[in-house]
């Protein structure tokens, strides 16, 4: 079973029924002992990075997280829920202190610059269909279309663990894979079949 | 990079596509649903429901579609018309839609706007404002004012100070249809799609007008506008969404391309859980091997790698023919039957095609087979 974690951040029935649409169950729940026991799990999310780690903390979840990521079994984090994975954000940042983050994948989540992005005429958030590129990564192929909705993005420590990059203004990491932990900053469940096998090959994972 | 999309409108009353869509491979011209999976094939890169029911009654039907088309359909997808409160926005969003639309709501409650974006987040906020040409710039500055129910109520407002305030209050995306172009099939209105685009920082949709690719060039070009929306033009297959991304990728913008795999996908016929079957034929004396049934990723990675993979619904798993047994399949021609139904491989087998270890799984006459049920 592949438990979607529900943090009240966002829409979760699209992952669940992508998951469905390829025949995997999956449960949305925000109980830490389903989480600990799931063959799978996925942290998706839309919205901002400070409440989404105050909510996980309310509900709990924080160590809940680290402990199925570290057990080795699948993790995908979606969006924002690929953002949480890091040290911390410059999202709602105050006092240039960045938002602490669960620390799962060092690295820090930056907005766009706007040297490269707005001053350029390049809307953020960046919104709509870009490819992939620099693929380094089992679920994904190099020059696939996939949906993007985000200001901000991920800058890992360590290069490798980026699994795909995507160019919006700059060239930035769009996706990273380390060992069991995946994450995309698109979003696989809207990105139409490039994105439905892109799940499947995940959800397989959880049945190995 | 980031491509310009490409979004068709579908027109919903009481549940059903307003004149329908008109593609021949239609079950159900009216069915919403169809119609979306239909357009998610075709590449469109997004959809807009816009529901024209006028009845408050018709907000369960609206919910129901937003939940029927997420169940199928995984792109991203709007739905407007008659939003009034937040729970409307809720429901709906709960569903499975990725944005909501906002029009006269918006005109006459601006605040409607700043709660919804602060309660789900500007990204699923979509603002659509119609508009009309006028004279009096002393009124309207920009040149064009703002109009709700349809064009026939005029508000006062000038068009592009109404977008600023959208943006101010929390649009994440500005839907931008001009009355007087809308039917006309004369082109966008790219004079005020540009003054628009370029003043706010939030992507501009256009829309009315389209009647052919060149004017959806234009209003990308000219008009600056990050994505361009057409309803009747897709829906009687007057432009096929796949020409006019050749036809725009070929003059420079960036589009979503399908690769042919995909289109060759999108234009077979499934069966009812979305599965095209496959027979294996043995390629040098022609005896059939198997049939098992494939998934677009099975279609795909068989396309690619030159080697048989299948899909089994049941088990909800994919392989590759021969991964665990060493049998495989090496694909050395493959074809379409007549009706676009059925897949036919004719492979060169590593060893056995059945599991049972025969080389066929056809190895039982149905007479003998008969006498050991």
């Amino acid at each position: 079973m592949i438990a979607i974690i529900d943090y009240k951040m966002g829409n979760l029935a699209s992952v669940k029924k992508a998951l469905a649409a390829l025949a995997f169950d999956a449960i949305i729940t925000s109980d830490p002992e389903v989480i600990k026991n799931a063959d799978g799990v996925i942290l998706p999310g839309v919205g901002a990075f400070a409440p989404a780690m105050a909510n996980l903390r309310e509900a709990g979840l924080i160590d809940a997280i680290k402990d199925y990521a570290a057990s080795g079994r699948p993790f995908l984090g979606i969006c924002l829920g690929m953002q949480l994975l890091f040290d911390g954000s410059e999202e709602g940042m105050t006092d240039g202190k960045m938002v602490e983050g669960l620390g799962i994948i060092p690295g820090k989540v930056l907005k766009f610059p706007s040297s490269e992005t707005t001053d350029k005429g390049l809307k953020v958030p960046q919104m709509g269909w870009n490819d992939l590129k620099d693929v380094n990564g089992s679920l994904l192929s190099e020059g696939d279309y996939v949906y993007f909705v985000h200001s901000f993005y991920c800058d890992p420590d360590d290069e490798n663990v980026a699994a795909a990059k995507a160019e919006y203004g700059i060239r930035y990491c769009c996706s990273i894979e380390k060992d069991n932990i995946f994450a995309t900053q698109f979003h696989p469940e809207k990105s139409g079949e490039v994105g439905l096998a892109i799940l499947s090959k995940f959800a397989r994972r959880t049945k190995a | 990079m980031l491509t310009k999309r490409i979004i068709p409108c579908l027109d919903i009353k009481d549940g059903r596509v307003v004149k329908g869509v008109n593609f021949v491979s239609l079950r159900d011209a009216g069915d919403p649903v169809e119609c979306a999976k239909q357009y998610n094939m075709a590449g469109a890169d997004e959809l807009v429901f816009l529901d024209i029911t006028a009845t408050l009654e018709a907000r369960d039907t609206v919910v129901d579609l937003a939940r029927r088309v997420a169940d199928e359909v995984f792109i991203p997808f709007t739905i407007g018309g008659g939003i009034r409160t937040t729970q409307d926005i809720r429901d709906i969003l709960n569903a499975g839609a990725d944005k909501v639309s906002l029009n006269s709501a918006a005109v006459k409650n601006p605040q409607f706007v700043k709660e919804a974006s602060e309660m789900f987040g500007a990204q699923c906020i979509v603002v659509a404002i119609d508009v009309k040409s006028r004279e009096d710039r002393s009124k309207f500055p920009s040149g064009y004012e703002v109009v709700i129910a349809g064009g026939t109520k005029p508000t006062g407002i000038d068009a592009l100070w109404w977008a600023k305030e959208v943006v101010r209050l929390g649009a994440g995306e500005i839907l931008l249809t001009s009355m007087d172009k809308d039917g006309t099939k004369s082109g966008f209105d790219n004079g005020i799609t540009s003054l628009i685009a370029d003043n706010v920082n939030v992507p501009v949709i256009a829309s009315g007008g389209a009647g052919s690719m060149d004017d959806f060039y234009d209003g990308i070009v000219d008009g600056k506008a990050d994505a361009v929306l057409a309803a009747s033009l897709f829906h009687f297959g007057e432009i096929a969404i796949s020409d006019l991304k050749e036809y725009l990728s070929e003059r420079g913008i960036p589009v979503r391309k399908i690769s042919d795999e995909l289109n060759m996908w999108a234009h077979m016929k499934k069966n009812s859980d979305g599965l095209v079957p496959a027979i294996c034929q043995d390629y040098e004396n022609g005896e059939v091997l198997m049939m098992a049934y494939m998934n677009y990723e099975a279609f795909d990675l068989t396309c690619r790698t030159g080697y048989m993979h299948y899909f089994s619904r049941s088990r909800g798993t994919l392989w590759k023919k021969g991964e665990t047994s060493g049998h495989f399949q090496r694909v050395v021609e493959s074809y379409i039957d007549c009706d676009n139904d059925t897949l036919l491989y004719k492979i060169d087998q590593t060893g056995a095609a059945c599991h049972t270890g025969n080389r066929t799984c056809f190895y039982r006459k149905i007479n003998d087979w008969k006498e050991n049920i």
